[in-house]
């Protein structure tokens, strides 16, 4: 049953970093083809302008860091330097360059930092992976200690506390526990005068 | 059984740790450039008077391309530096550009009137070069072999012992001179 509850939410966690992943690989083929509708299959580049240009422009610059900025894109942000990084993808994007073209271009100048959403692979998988592999870690211990701790708690919490020691239904385990037999010894000097 | 708890906790933390470690050993606003090791990205841009420089065409002479700004303090200090660097590494074919960022060719005038230098100062009018170069902010400087490879970047204001430092495996490769 516990088992079950932590597989399922595993594989809902699991479920959720994929799909957070997925928006990268599937926008831009449906942003291609919002742009070239009337063109079918792969014809070589498409000339972008107008609403289509700034729509493209927008969406990748959604993803680009900007680099003087805390944590901002450069389509967020109202920097000179974010509009000038604006102004090189959209003149990209007008010349025909793919998104992928254009993100290899700014990683290659700025490096992967410029990525808003780092790739994930090789080191970056940890980020990926790790809190998925911390979060096991912690339902295996977790179950671990209750199973322990459940094995362990029924006989000496069952028989002495509940009917009493002093009636003698204890086990001998309790019988023989020095600090028990003081206790009692000091409970029945008391009861005596 | 205790001892399968620390032997477990040390795996877990052990690795974590040495994460931590590594990450804090750095400076985090330190971003690694990979220009470094890979050919300048070439340029031609045009002095306050219209004469044009391309990057491409001193290939064969070592080149310092420095990004700065007027409005930029550090860039201030940094460009005594570059001025007597300049001077004192004419004679070793050593070819300074200056690129200016994000700024007004006014205030360029203005500051080069003050504090003149020997080489030529060029308009990064569209922040193009900048980008180009994954310039983050100014100043930052950019150590060009003779064959067109880039060897060094800086980030932040060269004092005359860096610089010094820099041009050295510049100098090395075989000067143009």
């Amino acid at each position: 049953m516990r088992r079950a509850l932590a597989l399922a939410a595993l594989a809902v966690v699991l479920g959720r970093s994929v799909a957070a992943t997925e928006p990268a690989a599937t926008t831009e083929p449906a942003a291609a083809i919002a742009a070239g509708e009337d063109h079918p299959a792969p014809t070589p580049p498409i000339l972008l302008a107008g609403d289509a240009l700034e729509r493209r422009t927008s969406a990748l610059a959604s993803k680009l860091r900007c680099p003087v900025c805390q944590g901002l894109s450069i389509d967020d942000s109202p920097a000179p330097s974010a509009r000038d990084m604006r102004a090189v993808v959209r003149q990209k994007l007008a010349e025909g360059m793919s998104e992928e073209e254009i993100t290899a271009y700014f990683v290659s100048r700025y490096g992967e930092f410029v990525l808003l959403q780092p790739e994930a692979k090789g080191v970056n998988l940890l980020v990926w992976l790790g809190p998925v592999a911390i979060l096991l870690g912690g339902v295996a211990l977790a179950g671990g200690f209750l199973r322990r701790h459940s094995r362990v708690g029924r006989p000496e919490g069952g028989a002495p506390r509940g009917t009493g020691g002093t009636e003698g239904g204890a086990p001998a385990t309790v019988e023989s526990d020095p600090y028990l037999a003081r206790a009692r010894a000091l409970l029945e000097g008391e009861g005596k005068p | 059984m205790k001892w399968g708890y620390v032997v477990g906790a040390a795996a877990l933390g052990l690795p974590f740790l040495a994460l931590l470690a590594s990450g804090f050993g750095k400076d985090p606003s330190a971003i690694v450039s990979p220009l470094p090791g890979h050919e300048a990205p070439d340029f031609t841009l045009s002095d306050l008077d219209g004469k044009a420089v391309r990057l491409s065409e001193l290939r064969g002479a070592p080149v310092v391309i420095n990004f700065w700004a007027t409005w930029c303090i550090p860039c201030r200090q940094e460009h005594e530096v570059l001025a007597r660097g300049a001077a004192h590494h004419a004679a070793d074919g050593v070819q300074f550009l200056g690129v200016v960022y994000q700024d007004e060719p006014e205030s360029i005038r203005r500051f080069l009137a003050r504090s003149p230098v020997d080489y030529p100062t060029l308009v990064d009018v569209k922040g193009q070069t900048a980008i180009d170069y994954g310039v983050t902010g100014v100043p930052e400087t950019f150590f060009v072999r003779p064959d067109g490879v880039i060897d060094s970047k800086k980030v932040g204001p060269l004092d005359p012992q860096d610089l010094e430092r820099r041009l050295g495996p510049l100098l090395a490769t075989g000067g143009g001179s």
